[in-house]
């Protein structure tokens, strides 16, 4: 109890604990990439940190597109961090982890662009002259960095919601039902939203090629 | 491939197309069927199929270290801060004298839309409704600090002397000014909204870069998202409020600071603070001027009966801050009696002789030390008990001890088996009561002498 003492309390503060190890490292059975339905004992931010923050950055980075720079997604991975620390307390294990981090990734991404009002600039942005940096595509060609751009600046026009349901399907390869239980909706409302965002890309495709946008 | 969707035939079977996912079997088959042959619906999904391998053909670029470790940090800087709702508790026990100190009424700042000249541009300037304000003429509320100069060079002090790691020290302020009624100014980064009689000031800083400094009154701020080269701050007397892209509000008084966040997420140092707060869109955080010590030991000692680890905690800073001497005395004090409810006999023993030793006699030291025979006794420690009594008189002079102590030594000689000076004991007790005018106690100090025999 000594140890407890607020005599003692100063020279703690100022020690910082390295993260611990978390103990589903050493057990593939309890990760939570896995089929995780119970709550490892550890799962504290630390660990949930050191596991999923490059996920966080990949998601956050697809989710807001090629226009924002790496301060945002920076400042986005962040508040996705601090979103998961407030609410770690509360996951039960329903969804695996990492269906569960997408959906606050999501949420705190659509909110940041309607926020922060983020999405008009980078709408603008992108309208004319999308690049493409070298950091996002190092190793391309003109012509495929082009194409690239071609084809964000369509996906940016979908409306967030939908975008963000392509983008967990199409390119992170989410199943409609671990989206339903990311974003709190029903799988119906998923395959809706993916059927528009599709509809909409195409139309955005056609406008592009039509020089009509 | 495009001009699909402005073929006038269309096809009926797109939706259905689009859909795949959410089709059984048999509907998808026949859609992949239909797909094969339509004009229509083929093209689009090998448009699709093309967009797809083009946004998984780049990956984003990893995170770098450097990021890694920013990142890290802020999410454990706001792991160590507590939450919004309880700062507001917390704000009223707060220790940071430094807070005080900070008076910041350095307040300073640029014009964010005038890059790399290097000159102040005043607020009244920009909005060409603001009244120059002398501080140092006394219109405003009393604060710690010390003002000298025309200017209006500021510079904080604190009762309890030295400045907190990351406090601000005095800053030249090239002018004051006072809003005569409500005004808005854009500021470039940022616009600002102040209310009737707030008084601010702006200094130049680094391109590119505002810092409002609010010394009262209220001011709403409305900031665009900012760029890694941009900062816009607002410092009050108590507090340091860091956005990047927000709309919030902040009062600035003599006895708190207020943080309204309407949109977006702010970032609030308390005045000398290390770790920010950080208060998001809907949250509001309240930080008071600091409690004087003695209020704080004050509270302590209330809460003793009811919380004792935040007693413990309460008086522990006073302590971990380097209060004035006899306010230490009293918070180790404080701190002892804590542990003691906690259960801690041996921590409050050890506290209590920390007591005596730093009291260098008087009342403080002779209740520690009694205290600590008591602890020591229930405990069955009678040899050091006495040991401790017998450390207490010689501190405090024998003829200064109270009855009830004194008869805390008899007690201790009957519990160790020694009735002889029991007897002796209690006998002292009945002429220390007797003294003091508590005819009661001697009688009853008495008669347990008596029975002794």
């Amino acid at each position: 109890m000594a140890g407890d003492s607020p005599l003692d309390m100063q020279a703690r503060a100022v020690t910082v604990r390295p993260p611990g190890r978390p103990a589903y490292e050493a057990n593939p059975a309890a990760s939570p990439r896995g089929a995780l339905r119970t709550v490892p004992e550890d799962l504290t931010i630390e660990a949930v940190f050191r596991a999923h923050v490059d996920d966080v950055h990949r998601i956050v980075t697809r989710l807001i597109g090629p226009g924002g720079s790496r301060a945002d997604v920076e400042d986005v991975v962040q508040l996705v961090f601090i979103a998961i620390q407030r609410a770690l307390p509360k996951f039960r294990g329903e969804s695996k982890l990492s269906t569960w981090i997408y959906g606050v990734s999501a949420r705190v991404v659509m909110t940041q662009l309607r926020g922060w009002r983020r999405h008009r600039r980078l709408l603008a942005a992108l309208g004319d002259h999308l690049e493409i940096s070298d950091t996002y595509t190092p190793e391309k060609s003109a012509s495929e960095r082009e194409e690239l751009a071609r084809v964000w600046r369509c996906l940016m026009r979908i409306k967030p919601k939908k975008r963000v349901v392509y983008i967990m399907h199409e390119l992170e390869d989410v199943s409609g039902a671990d989206i339903a239980l990311a974003l709190d909706i029903p799988v119906a409302t998923v395959w809706t939203r993916l059927h528009h965002a599709r509809k909409e890309l195409l139309a955005a495709l056609a406008r592009e090629q039509g020089g009509t946008r | 491939m495009s001009t699909l969707l402005s073929n006038p035939l269309g096809c009926a079977h797109l939706d259905r197309t689009l859909r795949l996912e959410s089709c059984d079997d048999d509907a998808r088959a026949a859609a992949l069927v239909h797909a094969g042959d339509c004009p229509v619906c083929g093209p689009a999904l090998e448009e699709l199929a093309a967009v797809e391998r083009t946004l998984r053909g780049v990956a984003p670029a990893p995170l770098v270290t450097a990021e890694r470790a920013r990142i890290w940090r802020g999410v454990a800087a706001r792991r160590r801060a507590p939450s919004a709702g309880s700062w507001l508790a917390l704000a009223g026990v707060s220790l940071a004298a430094a807070a005080a100190v900070v008076l910041t009424v350095q307040l300073g700042v640029r014009s964010g839309g005038a890059e790399g000249d290097g000159e102040a541009l005043p607020l009244a300037t920009v909005s060409g409704e603001l009244t120059p304000v002398e501080l140092a003429d006394g219109p405003l509320p009393s604060a710690p600090a010390a003002v000298s100069g025309a200017a209006g060079a500021v510079s904080g002090g604190t009762a309890g002397g030295g400045v907190a790691p990351g406090a601000r020290q005095a800053m030249p302020v090239s002018r004051w000014v006072r809003a005569p009624r409500a005004v808005s100014a854009d500021l470039g980064l940022a616009r600002v909204d102040l209310a009737a009689g707030a008084v601010v000031a702006l200094e130049p800083r680094a391109p590119r870069e505002i810092d409002l400094r609010l010394f009262r009154g209220k001011a709403t701020l409305a900031v665009s998202k900012l760029s890694p080269s941009e900062a816009f701050e607002v410092t009050t007397p108590l507090a340091r409020v860091k956005v990047v892209g927000t709309r919030f509000h902040v009062e600035s008084r003599a006895d708190a600071t207020r943080v309204e966040v309407e949109e977006g997420t702010v970032w609030v140092w308390e005045t000398g603070a290390e770790n920010a707060k950080v208060v998001q869109a809907g949250q509001a955080l309240e930080i008071k001027a600091p409690a004087t010590p003695r209020e704080v030991l004050s509270e302590a000692r209330a809460l003793l009966e009811s919380d004792a680890t935040g007693a413990a905690r309460m008086a522990g800073t006073l302590v971990d801050q380097g209060a004035a001497p006899e306010v230490e005395v009293e918070a180790i004090l404080v701190v002892a009696d804590a542990e003691r409810r906690r259960g801690d006999p041996g921590r409050a023993a050890a506290l209590y002789r920390r007591v005596a030793e730093h009291a260098h006699g008087g009342p403080y030291a002779e209740e520690a030390l009694y205290k600590c025979a008591t602890l020591l006794g229930a405990s069955g420690d009678v040899g050091g008990a006495l040991s401790v009594l017998a450390d207490a008189e010689r501190r405090v002079g024998t003829g200064a001890i109270g009855p009830e102590r004194a008869s805390l030594e008899a007690e201790l000689h009957l519990t160790g088996g020694d009735v002889a000076r029991a007897r002796t004991a209690f006998g002292r007790a009945a002429e220390r009561a007797h003294a003091v005018g508590d005819e009661a106690s001697a009688r009853v100090f008495a008669e347990r002498r008596a029975r002794l025999r």
